[in-house]
This record gives C-alpha cells, sequence and structure tokens, in this order.
C-alpha cells in the first residue's frame, strides 16, 4: 500500500510540482494552502509533511508545534520546503520539530531522495 | 521633490503588485502540460522497456536457438534411420545370394544322389538275394533325394522372394535417402539461413533497444529540470513582493526623518530595490527560458526515438525483401509436410523390412530340416560302407556305388553345413532389422515433430511480430509527443509580459533614486536610518542578500555590524549541512 504525504504551501505552482513528483514516484498525495488547512486535513494515515514557512493564516513553524502536539503525528517526518536559507530560521524550524530543511528550487530526485530517507 | 519621489515609490509599488501572483494560473496550465508531457515519456518509456524486454532478453533467441535445435534434431533422425537399414539389407542381399548358390549345388547333388539311388537298386536286382541289403539302401537314398529336393525347393522360393522384397525396400529406401538428401540442401538450409537473418534482426532491434535506453534517462533528466525552473513563478514572486513590502514599508516609515535623509534614504532603497528587481527579472527570464530550453531539448530526445526506433524497423524491412519470419514459416511447413511424407514412406519401408524379417523367420524353420538331412546323410554314409564292406568280390560294383554315395555324402554335409550358416546369418540380420523397426520414424513420432516445430514457430512468430508492432508502436507515440512538445514550447511567452513589468519598475527605480539623490542639499555624509536599515535587510533567500550586500559595499554603506545576513548560528547546523550535502545536495538538510 503507498504511503499519504501532505504538501503544504500558499503557492499552486509549487504544490503542483510537489505533488506531480510525488505521485510519479508512487505516493499518495494531499494538498493545503496553508498551516490551517493543513491541520483540518491531517487525519487517518498521513506518514510525512513538507511545508512551506511563510505561509498566511498558520507558518510552517506553527503548524510543526500543532502537528507535534497530536499523539497520532508526534514522530512523523515534516520537511520544510521554503525559500528560507538563514540559520536562524532553520534552527528554529529544527526546535519546533522539524525533520529536515529544503531550500527551493529542489529537484525531482532531491525531494524523493529525502522522502525515501526519512520515511525508512 | 521628496513628494514626487514618494508618489513615484507608490506607482511603482502598484505596478508591481500581483505582476506574477495573477499569472499563476499560466503557471499552472503550463505545470498540466508539462504533465501530459511527462506522462507521454513514461508510456514512451514502458513501451521502451517492453522492447527492451522482447529482444534484449532473448526471448527470440530462445525461440531461434530452440527452432534450430529442433530442425537438427529432425535432420539427423531422418539421416540416421535409413542408414543403418540400408547396410542390413544389402547384408541381407549378399547373404541370401550366397544361400542361393548353394542351393543350386544342393540340386546337383541331390540329382547325382537320385541317379546313384536308381545305380544301387538295378546292381542290387542283378545280384539277387545277395544285393538284398542294397535295396534299403536304395530307398533310403531315393528317400534322402526327395526330402533334399523338397527342403532346397522351399528355401530357394522363400530365398527369391526374399531377394525380391529386400531389393524392393532397399528401393524404397534409396529413394527416400535421395529425397532426404535434396531436402537437406534446400529446406533445412533455406530455413537455417532465414534463421541466421532473424538473429541479424534480434541484433539490430537489442542495438536499438539499449539506445532508447539512454535516451529515456536523459528525458527524465530534462523533466527533472523542468520541475525546477518551475518553481521560480514562486520564487520571483516572492521576490517581487519583498520589493513591494519593502517600498511599502518605507513609504510608511521616513515622515519623522529630516529631508535630506528622507532624500537619501529613497536613493538608496531606490537602487538597492532596482539591484533585487534585475535579479528577480533576470532570475525569471533564465528559468522559463531554461524551461523550454529543456522541453525542447525533450522533444529532441523524443524526435531521436522515434528515428532510432524507425531505422531499426526500416532496416529490417529493406534488408530482406521477404522477412525472414515469412520464409521460415514457409520452410517450416514445407519441412512438416516432407517428414509427414517421410514417415509415410517409413511405414511402408516398415512393412516390407517386416516382410523380409517374417520371409527370415519361415526360412528359419528350415534350419532345423537342413541340419536333419544333414545328420541323415552321415547315417546313410555308414550304412553304404558296412554293406559294402559285406558284399564281397560279388558286389564289387555295389561297393563302388556305395563309396559314390559315401562321398556325395560327404559333400552334401558340407553344402548343408553353409546352407545352415547363411540361414543363420540371416535370421541374426532379421534380429537386427526388428530392433531398428521399433525405433523407426513412425507416424506418431513425424506427428509429435511437426507439433513441436509449429509450436515453436508460434512462439518465435509471436516474439518477432510483437517487436515488430512496438517499434512501429514507439514511433508513432514519439511523433505524436514531440509535437505536442514542440507546440507547447512556442505558446510559452509568460516571461516576456512579466519581465517587461520587472524592467519598467527597475528602471522607474533607477530614475527615481537618481533624482531622490540628485534633490539632496546637505553635503554632509549622510546614512540610513536603523529603522530604514531594517527594513531594507529584511530578506528570506541568500541571492537576495548576496544582491544586498553587493549593492552595500558598492555604496559604502556596508553592513555596519548590525545586520548579520550570512553565517550560520550554529557551528552544528553546518556541518550537518555538510554532512547531507553530498548526498542530496548543498538546499538540503535533514536535523
Amino acid at each position: 500500500m503507498s504511503k499519504t504525504i501532505m504538501t503544504v504551501d500558499d503557492s499552486a505552482s509549487v504544490r503542483q510540482m510537489v505533488a506531480f513528483t510525488l505521485r510519479n514516484a508512487g505516493y499518495e498525495v494531499i494538498e493545503a494552502v496553508d498551516g490551517k488547512d493543513a491541520l483540518t486535513k491531517l487525519k487517518g494515515n498521513v506518514h510525512m509533511i513538507i511545508t512551506d514557512l511563510n505561509m498566511p493564516q498558520m507558518n510552517g513553524i506553527e503548524l510543526i508545534r500543532n502537528v507535534r502536539s497530536q499523539a497520532a503525528y508526534k514522530f512523523i517526518p515534516i520537511v520544510m520546503l521554503t525559500t528560507e536559507s538563514q540559520a536562524s530560521k532553520k534552527q528554529e524550524g529544527k526546535s519546533a520539530g522539524a525533520t529536515g530543511w529544503i531550500v527551493k528550487p529542489f529537484k525531482p530526485e532531491q525531494l524523493i531522495g529525502v522522502v525515501k530517507k526519512v520515511l525508512r | 521633490m521628496l513628494l514626487a519621489c514618494r508618489a513615484d515609490f507608490e506607482e511603482i509599488r502598484r505596478t508591481l503588485q500581483g505582476c506574477i501572483a495573477e499569472r499563476e494560473s499560466e503557471f499552472l496550465s503550463l505545470g498540466e502540460q508539462l504533465q501530459r508531457i511527462s506522462g507521454g515519456a513514461m508510456q514512451l518509456t514502458q513501451d521502451t522497456q517492453q522492447l527492451i524486454t522482447a529482444t534484449a532478453d532473448d526471448v527470440l533467441d530462445t525461440a531461434v536457438v530452440e527452432l534450430s535445435e529442433q530442425l537438427e534434431t529432425t535432420r539427423t533422425l531422418c539421416a540416421s534411420s535409413d542408414s543403418s537399414n540400408s547396410a542390413l539389407l544389402q547384408s541381407i542381399q549378399t547373404t541370401v545370394h550366397t544361400l542361393l548358390g548353394l542351393i543350386a549345388s544342393y540340386s546337383r547333388i541331390t540329382k547325382t544322389l537320385q541317379m546313384l539311388g536308381v545305380s544301387t537298386r538295378i546292381e542290387s536286382a542283378r545280384l539277387g538275394s545277395d544285393g538284398k541289403g542294397f535295396t534299403t539302401l536304395a530307398d533310403d537314398v531315393e528317400k534322402l533325394a526327395r526330402k533334399i529336393v523338397e527342403y532346397s525347393g522351399n528355401i530357394k522360393t522363400h530365398g527369391e522372394q526374399l531377394e525380391l522384397i529386400s531389393a524392393e525396400a532397399a528401393g524404397k529406401l534409396f529413394a527416400m535417402h535421395a529425397a532426404q538428401e535434396e531436402s537437406e540442401s534446400t529446406l533445412f538450409a533455406s530455413v537455417n539461413q532465414s534463421l541466421e537473418q532473424l538473429q541479424e534482426q534480434t541484433g539490430v532491434s537489442r542495438r536499438v533497444s539499449g539506445e532508447l535506453t539512454s535516451v529515456m534517462e536523459d528525458i527524465t533528466g530534462r523533466v527533472g529540470s523542468v520541475v525546477s525552473s518551475m518553481q521560480f513563478h514562486d520564487i520571483v514572486r516572492q521576490q517581487v513582493e519583498h520589493v513591494e513590502e519593502t517600498l511599502d514599508d518605507v513609504l510608511k516609515l521616513e515622515q519623522k526623518h529630516g529631508e535630506d535623509v528622507q532624500l537619501f534614504s529613497l536613493a538608496e532603497i531606490g537602487m538597492l530595490q532596482s539591484r533585487q528587481l534585475n535579479n528577480a527579472r533576470t532570475s525569471f527570464y533564465e528559468a522559463v527560458e531554461q524551461l523550454k530550453g529543456d522541453l525542447r531539448a525533450t522533444g529532441e530526445l523524443v524526435v531521436h526515438v522515434a528515428s532510432v526506433a524507425s531505422s531499426g524497423a526500416a532496416g529490417n524491412a529493406v534488408q530482406h525483401s521477404t522477412p525472414p519470419i515469412e520464409t521460415i514459416a514457409h520452410g517450416i511447413s514445407e519441412i512438416s509436410s516432407f517428414i509427414t511424407e517421410f514417415s509415410v514412406q517409413g511405414e511402408h519401408i516398415s512393412t516390407a523390412i517386416a516382410a523380409v524379417v517374417d520371409t527370415i523367420t519361415q526360412m528359419s524353420a528350415f534350419l532345423e530340416d537342413i541340419e536333419d538331412v544333414g545328420t541323415e546323410i552321415g547315417l546313410i554314409a555308414m550304412n553304404a560302407s558296412i554293406r559294402a564292406a559285406h558284399t564281397g568280390e560279388k558286389g564289387r560294383a555295389l561297393g563302388v556305388l556305395a563309396g559314390a554315395i559315401q562321398h556325395l555324402s560327404l559333400d552334401a554335409g558340407e553344402q548343408t553345413t553353409g546352407i545352415a550358416k547363411a540361414l543363420s546369418d540371416v535370421g541374426d540380420m532379421a534380429e537386427q532389422l526388428n530392433k531398428l523397426a521399433a525405433d523407426y520414424f513412425t507416424a506418431d513420432k513425424a506427428q509429435h515433430m511437426t507439433d513441436a516445430l509449429e509450436a515453436l514457430l508460434v512462439r518465435l512468430e509471436d516474439a518477432a511480430g510483437s517487436t515488430e508492432t512496438l517499434l512501429h508502436h514507439v514511433v508513432s507515440e514519439a511523433e505524436t509527443l514531440s509535437g505536442n512538445i514542440d507546440e507547447n514550447v512556442r505558446s510559452i511567452t509568460i516571461h516576456d509580459d512579466v519581465c517587461a513589468i520587472l524592467d519598467a519598475a527597475e528602471q522607474a527605480l533607477v530614475h527615481t533614486a537618481s533624482a531622490a539623490r540628485s534633490a539632496i542639499t546637505t553635503t554632509e555624509r549622510l546614512t540610513m536610518p536603523d529603522d530604514l536599515q531594517a527594513i531594507a535587510s529584511r530578506y528570506t533567500m541568500e541571492k537576495e542578500r548576496d544582491v544586498h550586500r553587493t549593492a552595500m559595499r558598492g555604496s559604502g554603506q556596508g553592513v555596519a555590524g548590525e545586520i548579520d545576513l550570512f553565517g550560520s548560528e550554529d557551528d552544528s547546523l553546518d556541518a550537518l549541512a555538510e554532512a547531507f550535502e553530498d548526498e542530496f545536495g548543498d538546499n538540503i538538510e535533514l536535523f
């Protein structure tokens, strides 16, 4: 049975490319437009979250904290996918519970490589 | 001037507002086209993989090898069946000829015995009571002569019959052998030649498949590069939004500072943001051009797929006027007919050989009779000697006759031994023929062989046919896909509009910054207030920070130590980044 990954980004074109890359690799994909939308869609079997940082309503850091507070999703991999590259932001993400950090633009083989590594 | 500059900033900000965000639907449409192109390329990959499996994985090769082996088995079996029988039949003919010669000699002995019997009877009558014992001898001799006539007559009849039917069987074998030789030189040779041509064709297909694998890997790489380029809509949108936010915040905050400071700040910020816009415009243009280039290259690779697959299919068609598989099918059909005919002839020969064996079996029954004759001849010879001794002077003539009978008996004995040996030899050959007949090429064997050949041919036709069909399918798919790609590339013009807007905004900022700088009245060295510096350096992207640093160094403003734009606050993150850099790339860290 294929695994389900949630992609959270306020940019529809980024969600499109992430979903395209993941579906081609055999994963099921749920899309959310921001952190708040992601929490409403976080039900059942979600095996991983890939989230942007700067989003309206709820940003990526806050989303991570909310996800980690839920017992069912306390340990699922959450990887940031963002244009942000500053070390202090990365540290903030790590402290909130992020599993990894990808700076845009990603290459499909990179994204799939990270997904396979963290979903092992 | 200050008011004019502020108005310009406001106008530029409004121009920039949503210039990229509003075009998201165009990018989404482009993304959908990319998915269709990628799907098409994926299907082409799958079909190509199927082609590789059909050729490079020995399906065709295995069928060709098995068919070659089956044909060789058929040819060998046909050849070996008749050569052993021919040799035996020839031996039988030779032995029968010898036997008939011996029978002829036997008949001469018989005549002489009969004459001696008559002479003995006459002499015995002349002697009267003294020759009484010789009458019995004459009777025995005449009885023996009659037996010999009877037995040798039987043997001669059967021997002549055997001569005829073995000659007939040998003739049939010879005719079959000649037909088989002719078939071998034409049919089998023709089919084997076509099999070689088919193997050459397999080699061509395998080469084509190998090239296709490499091309499909290149296409996957190009599609991946397009995915990277597509993300620049979001990246550049953020860069432009940062410029908008900076202009907006500057306009909100400036009024508390003096006019020269405000003009100076507007000039510095204007120039800096123009550089950011320049960077954004260049990034966007290059990303879309890269995307078009990658799509164009994908189209060229797909055209190459069609060209390589076409040359594979066309090359095979041009090389042979009739496809090898058709020649093989025709040849196997003829070989199957030949095998069936061969088995029918074989059945006839088996029948003929059975008749030979049967005749020999009947002749073998006479062996015992002949051996009895030999024994009887010996007894008569002894009896004649004894009677001759008893006769004395009066019966001297009878003594001579007895001696002659004895001498003849010995001759007959030798002939009998010869005949018995010949009959025994023929009996042994019959046994060998029987064994060979058990392994002979029967109708059942022929049917089994033709069934096997035809099953192999079906596999061969399936494998060859599916290869040819797949090649043509790949060509057609590739041509359609390359056409779609070409059309899509021609329709991508989004960057022209966007870059025109960004360029205009950039030029406007440069103009406004220059005008603001020219309007500064003081000659003192001015610096940007802290709040404006903070706004000006609010970035998320490393590229934005690079542009800021370059611009600030150029203007002499520097970073002044208050803003740390670069470097990591946590050395451990740098170490982690290094650790994973080689595995995933320098834009990825796993914590």
